[in-house]
């Protein structure tokens, strides 16, 4: 069975790889703006007749940024490095990335100090064994 | 010749017999994702929002419009029943709150079934099936 960590790894080094974005898995760090993965851990799920075994791994995220503008600006910079993005992925070969929703629009959250902008969306990541 | 007439009239009523059963399909599929979204809601929030899970429902946004073809089911968390209001914040997450994604995937859980049973709709209104 194949693990869904290093789908959700090879995506953080790939967010994480441009110099203007940082992404954190499953909890928000100082860092502002950023954009915060909570993936599911993983499935395995055959997609053909040919007996081998796919990974898929969804991965809803959090844009936030102080200002509403710097949310955006992570959303569409998290849409330009994902979508059809192929991160590598040790002994797999991974189809191109996919948006599985799209972004929900921008919320501001008062129940932080200083207020925080957010968006939603969802991503997908399937790999086949290489 | 009665068989290109009989083909004709299949052909015909084709359209208005997909349209009567998609009516049927879409609330299936509707109804599924409210249970699927409920059930997923308890386990990810049904200690902390007991009473949300039962405030996700569905609806069909016009009826006069489903008949004429329209169809457009609507489910989600009900405002106006207790703890509904707390969908948005839940479904999406906050700043500091993970996304619960109930909804999106109960959503995710029915499409293809809902496509397989708008396909045989189709295969059926023609009587290809």
């Amino acid at each position: 069975m194949a693990a869904g960590l290093p789908h959700v790894e090879a995506v953080l080094d790939l967010l994480n790889a441009d110099p203007d974005l940082t992404a954190y898995l499953g909890k928000r760090g100082d860092a502002l703006p950023c954009v915060v993965l909570y993936p599911d851990p993983g499935a395995d799920e055959t997609s053909s007749l040919i007996p081998n075994t796919d990974v898929v791994v969804f991965i809803p995220l959090h844009a936030v940024g102080r200002l509403s503008d710097e949310a955006l600006y992570v959303m569409d910079k998290v849409r330009s490095l994902l979508t059809f993005a192929k991160p590598a992925v040790s002994g797999r070969s991974v189809h191109p990335m996919w948006q599985e929703q799209a972004p929900t629009p921008l919320q501001r959250d008062d129940d932080v100090t200083p207020p925080l902008y957010t968006s939603f969306a969802e991503y997908g990541i399937r790999s086949s064994p290489a | 010749m009665d068989d290109l007439r009989s083909l004709a009239h299949d052909l015909s009523e084709a359209p208005r017999r997909a349209q009567r059963d998609a009516i049927a399909v879409v609330e299936h599929a509707a109804l599924n994702v409210k249970q699927g979204w409920a059930r997923n809601a308890e386990q990810s929030s049904g200690r902390h929002a007991p009473a949300y899970p039962s405030s996700v429902n569905y609806e069909f946004r016009d009826i006069a419009g489903a008949l004429a073809g329209r169809i457009v089911a609507e489910v989600g968390p009900d405002k106006s029943k207790r703890q509904g209001a707390l969908g948005n914040l839940l479904e999406f997450g906050s700043a500091n709150s993970p996304p619960h994604n109930d909804g999106g995937r109960a959503l995710r859980e029915e499409a293809p079934k809902f496509e397989a049973a708008l396909a045989a709709v189709a295969l059926d209104a023609l009587g290809w099936r």
